[in-house]
């Protein structure tokens, strides 16, 4: 009986050393797993910036080159996101991006999907 | 009693050891994506600032620019061709006039320094327009064969 009785408290028994081990492992896990998380938002803020960056001075260097080289060029562009030309600062936006761009052209605002850029001595945009 | 209590005991140079390993690891690791992100970024701006060379290059020789008779006072587009490639010298003339600030901006490289030359065969009308290129930077430089009263080299450098 008294041996029992031994048996029993020792088995539901917990040492103060294994619950610390147990919670510096835990509070290791819990900063991994804030850390990646953080890693991972990063990551997806900086390929969405590159995406319309890279969208942007495509769209930008296409309405310079249209204008570059002359009246009656004109080319086909899709759009992956919706764009803004504001020409008197010869800027190009997507979103929070911008770039620049050297032509003659009016304000427009364009959105997903495919454009016409034109060139009659100004150029202008068919969408 | 003696066996149950030791082995709830943790060697304190095991644990350091352990911590160590574990916060160099996680040092590295968080790096990692950090460098990687910075490498994507330079060679990003690298390209943006190779693209906007290119366009101000063409706008420079292609086109007239606008106003088509544009001036110090009124330039919106440099642009010194009378056609493609062939160099308007009374365009020319105005350009060097203009405030670089001004020109920048008018070529688009608001955020860019530049630097265009224009050598004739002869050095008969050679001139250069903008800031001294840095040796210690990394520079655009886009070189092409254009007709100035003769044949000629323009170089335009960008650099930040």
């Amino acid at each position: 009986m008294f041996l029992l009785f031994e048996f029993r408290k020792n088995s539901g028994q917990v040492s103060v050393e294994t619950l610390i081990a147990i919670f510096i492992v835990l509070v290791f896990f819990g900063i991994v797993l804030v850390q990646a998380s953080l890693i991972n938002s990063t990551s997806e803020i900086a390929e969405v910036t590159f995406l319309e960056k890279n969208s942007c001075l495509k769209f930008s260097h296409l309405i310079s080159q249209v204008y570059t080289e002359g009246k009656g060029v004109h080319a086909t562009y899709y759009l992956d996101y919706n764009t803004s030309v504001f020409a008197s600062e010869k800027i190009v936006k997507v979103n929070e991006q911008f770039c620049y761009f050297i032509a003659k052209t009016n304000d427009v605002n364009l959105v997903v999907g495919e454009v016409v850029i034109d060139n009659n001595g100004v150029v202008r945009f068919f969408q | 009693m003696k066996k149950i209590f030791s082995k709830g005991q943790v060697s304190s140079y095991d644990v350091l050891i352990a911590l160590i390993i574990f916060l160099l690891m996680f040092v590295v690791l968080r790096q990692l994506p950090m460098s990687n992100l910075a490498v994507a970024i330079d060679d990003f701006t690298y390209s943006e600032m190779r693209i906007y060379s290119g366009q101000a290059f063409d706008s420079i020789l292609k086109t007239n620019g606008y106003p088509i008779d544009w001036d110090v006072n009124n330039v919106e587009i440099i642009g010194l061709a009378q056609r493609a490639n062939i160099i308007d010298e009374e365009k020319v003339i105005q350009f060097l006039q203009l405030d670089y600030n001004n020109a920048k901006e008018a070529l688009a490289l608001n955020k860019y320094d530049f630097n265009l030359s224009i050598n004739s065969v002869d050095d008969s009308k050679d001139f250069s327009f903008g800031v001294n290129v840095p040796s210690d930077k990394e520079i655009i430089v886009i070189e092409r064969v254009i007709y100035y009263g003769g044949e000629a080299n323009a170089i335009l450098k960008v650099f930040k």
